[in-house]
């Protein structure tokens, strides 16, 4: 009778870690081949932002620190500011009128990307994306923004500008980052795409406005740097003055010829190809109205900045 | 005494081996995610005290003495957060500098959804799942001021201090804050 008692309890006993392991299954080649997260994409769904002084109840949101040449403080007081879906008939229809801005396939996008495909050997590079231009933001996708200010000097209101863009797309837009040799260093491309930016002033009441200049059917494709080769780079230097720069051509070619061009071999390739589809910068401006006078279209193409330094300086 | 052992034993074990079955796909499709996270929150940053001590006073170091009411220009009161992108000694920071103030929102919502139809035609395309938070409507922002600037050192109290301030923002009242920001993964390996 006990031996036939101890079996039992026995088998028992060594049946409950089999049950145990039961759900541990281990995942396929294929299931395994389905998660990719190349990069996080951000998609805003039925967005408005609207924030001043003249709406939601009053408040506050002034930018100040700027003064007159006579010393007196200059407080820009932010009337409104907004982000709405087009048609917000300058800041008058927004809360009621949201919009997509990124598309579900082509989003904004955050990612790490391999720096030998853009130019920068060996290292990680981080880039935030606009979506391409390739099935790129619909009409309906695309917000409006603006922004009222009111300039005060010394306390007191004088005027009220205004500058409102229509259906805005930046499509094609990124900034990358990379650490260069104990610095940060990037690369930058900015398009920007809209039917209208308009800029007028009114009183300090923000009435009787007078003309408007407005900027009809702009395309602007901006790019600066290119990779490693002319890195942008964003610094402080130590007298606290900030310095914007885009790396510099010279010195770029070791083999200078007779009459000063640049002797055949593979410096002078780089710098051809880097002359012939390096960064550029593109815009057109369709027509430029000013109080209703049209002022015709404008054009600058192929425009490549070879060095630029931007510096503040305290006053 | 064999039948009532038998008996306990299948009882305690019976169950066990029954729950830890895996779960077919078509059970695991009923499963659904329930809820997702509703917040409310309320914050105060530097409202009266500065993060920085003042180590002058060595017989109390260790506390923040500083009185920063809203109107004071102390150059120790408010968060500072800098930034170098420089090279090593000969460069400086990027600041933002004097941040305080009090934020306050209702319902930011955190939640997984599946699309699968809508966004004039890319939902059903997609047929993915997203995680969504929901922007909490309206953010009131209570005498919330920053200031961007440059310096040469990283502390105010670091010797031979030097800063330009490029400008100062304040902000008291509502701002409006709607919709709901998707994040999913994207590309392909």
């Amino acid at each position: 009778m006990i031996p036939l008692k101890r079996t039992l309890i026995t088998c028992y006993l060594l049946s409950f870690p089999f049950y145990s392991f039961a759900d541990l299954v281990s995942l396929k080649d294929t299931e395994l081949g389905n998660v990719d997260g190349e990069g996080v994409g951000l998609v805003l769904e039925d967005f408005v932002y609207n924030a001043g002084e003249s709406i939601n109840g009053g408040g506050t949101f002034e930018i100040s620190g700027l003064q007159t040449s006579n010393d007196e403080a200059v407080v820009l007081g932010i009337s409104q500011f907004y982000i709405a879906g087009s048609g917000s008939n300058q800041g008058t229809n927004v809360i009621d009128n949201p919009v997509n801005i990124g598309r579900l396939n082509n989003p904004f996008n955050l990612e790490l990307r391999d720096g030998n495909a853009i130019g920068v050997a060996d290292k990680a590079v981080f880039e935030f994306s606009a979506p391409t231009k390739l099935n790129g933001s619909r009409m309906a996708e695309r917000p409006d923004l603006g922004i009222r200010f009111d300039l005060e000097i010394a306390g007191t209101s004088h005027q009220s500008l205004e500058n409102h863009i229509e259906t805005l797309s930046i499509d094609g837009s990124y900034v990358r980052l990379w650490g260069g040799s104990g610095h940060m260093e990037g690369e930058v491309a900015l398009n920007i795409y809209t039917p209208s930016i308009e800029f007028f002033a009114c009183d300090a009441a923000g009435n009787n406005c007078g003309a408007s200049v407005d900027f009809q059917n702009v395309s602007v494709e901006a790019q600066l740097g290119k990779g490693e080769y002319q890195p942008v780079t964003f610094e402080v230097d130590a007298t606290g003055n900030f310095i914007f720069e885009v790396g510099s051509l010279e010195g770029k070619c070791s083999s200078i010829n007779g009459s000063g061009g640049c002797n055949a071999g593979a410096e002078r390739d780089v710098l051809v190809d880097y002359y012939n589809s390096g960064p550029a910068t593109n815009a057109f401006i369709g027509n430029v109205q000013v109080g209703g006078q049209s002022f015709g279209s404008t054009t600058i193409n192929n425009l490549q900045i070879q060095y630029l330094e931007v510096k503040s300086h305290d006053l | 005494m064999i039948k009532i052992i038998i008996i306990i034993a299948t009882f305690i074990y019976l169950p066990l081996s029954v729950a830890l079955e895996p779960l077919a796909e078509e059970d695991m499709q009923k499963v659904q995610g329930q809820g997702g996270v509703y917040l409310s929150g309320d914050i105060t940053i530097n409202d009266t005290g500065g993060p920085l001590n003042n180590m002058a006073d060595t017989s109390n170091p260790s506390v923040w003495q500083k009185n920063c009411t809203t109107t004071s220009t102390d150059v120790r009161c408010g968060a500072r957060i800098a930034v170098n992108a420089g090279d090593g000694s000969n460069s400086g920071w990027l600041v933002l500098d004097n941040i305080r103030g009090r934020f306050s929102f209702e319902g930011l919502t955190l939640t997984t959804r599946t699309i699968d139809s809508g966004f004039d035609g890319d939902g059903a395309a997609f047929n993915n799942d997203v995680l969504e938070i929901g922007l909490p409507n309206t953010v009131n922002y209570g005498d919330v001021s920053y200031t961007l600037a440059n310096s040469n050192q990283a502390r105010p109290t670091d010797t031979g201090f030097q800063q330009t301030d490029i400008f100062s923002v304040n902000i008291n009242g509502d701002v409006s804050l709607r919709g709901n920001l998707l994040l999913f993964p994207t590309g392909n390996p």
